[in-house]
């Protein structure tokens, strides 16, 4: 019986933790049938989300993040990322500057602008003591890839 | 990841491999920090065989650019591909940042 499309792990809010929270969820998105390219995208949003919850849900304190993915109805990949630090809400940050100049082009801000990119879907909660993030990813997204402006 | 510094007559070339993650680039960043020092006007940065960059490594060079051209330098981008093209292009540094298709020819542009 193949393995059921289900992931759910829970570790300390640590960069030391990144790459297995990382290989998990690409591993389940390879499970999904994403190809590389999409793998290394989907990579790319939850390694941001992580890092995001680190530095700014936590701020230096520690706690858990639980990582949980399923499919959905088989056409969509569900990845939720949940922390218990502050009340974080990374889609209330404004859009990064993408156009001036290189003496005046701010440093960061990227991290939100990739997983709003790159996932069709974006939904941020506060429940109860839980930041909760949730990205979805379509099988076969409307427009390029989740790419298109 | 795996970093390889070299240094030619008028530039320096730096050359990554693998992962530029959150956690790789803090090696990234001291191996850039350690060719600044020295002074290139032209700094190469050869990510030909890089399968994934984030935010993390993007701010690097985004810093190591603005501290050149600061001291009249600049920093070249080198074999852009797959995923990593695609995230500098999310980023819009395709249209701020030079880049060329081999060390040759970004050591030819003036």
């Amino acid at each position: 019986m193949p393995e059921p499309l289900i992931l759910n792990m829970t570790l300390p809010a640590e960069l030391d933790n990144l790459d297995r929270f990382i290989e998990a969820a690409a591993a389940l998105a390879r499970r999904f049938g994403f190809d590389e390219a999409k793998v290394l995208k989907i990579e790319l949003a939850l390694e941001e989300a992580i890092v995001n919850i680190i530095r700014h849900a936590y701020a230096g304190a520690k706690g858990p993040v639980n990582l949980t993915g399923r499919a959905e109805m088989d056409q969509s990949l569900v990845i939720e990322i949940s922390d218990q630090g502050q009340p974080f809400n990374l889609l209330a940050l404004p859009e990064p500057d993408l156009t001036s100049d290189l003496a005046r082009r701010p440093i960061g801000g990227l991290g939100v602008h990739f997983i709003r990119r790159i996932a069709d879907q974006v939904r941020y909660e506060r429940k109860s003591d839980r930041n909760v993030l949730t990205l979805v990813f379509h099988r076969n997204p409307l427009g390029q890839d989740g790419l298109s402006e | 990841m795996e970093i390889e510094v070299r240094s030619v007559p008028g530039a320096a070339i730096i050359a990554a491999k693998g992962r530029l993650d959150a956690v790789t680039v803090t090696v990234f960043e001291s191996e850039l920090t350690g060719l600044l020092s020295g002074g290139p006007s032209r700094l190469i940065v050869n990510l030909t065989d890089l399968e994934y960059i984030s935010s993390a490594g993007l701010r690097a060079i985004l810093a190591c650019s603005k501290k050149l051209q600061a001291k009249q330098g600049r920093l070249i981008l080198v074999g852009l591909r797959g995923m990593v093209e695609e995230v500098f292009r999310m980023a819009g540094f395709l249209e701020l940042l030079p880049v060329a298709a081999t060390e040759a020819e970004a050591l030819s542009k003036s």
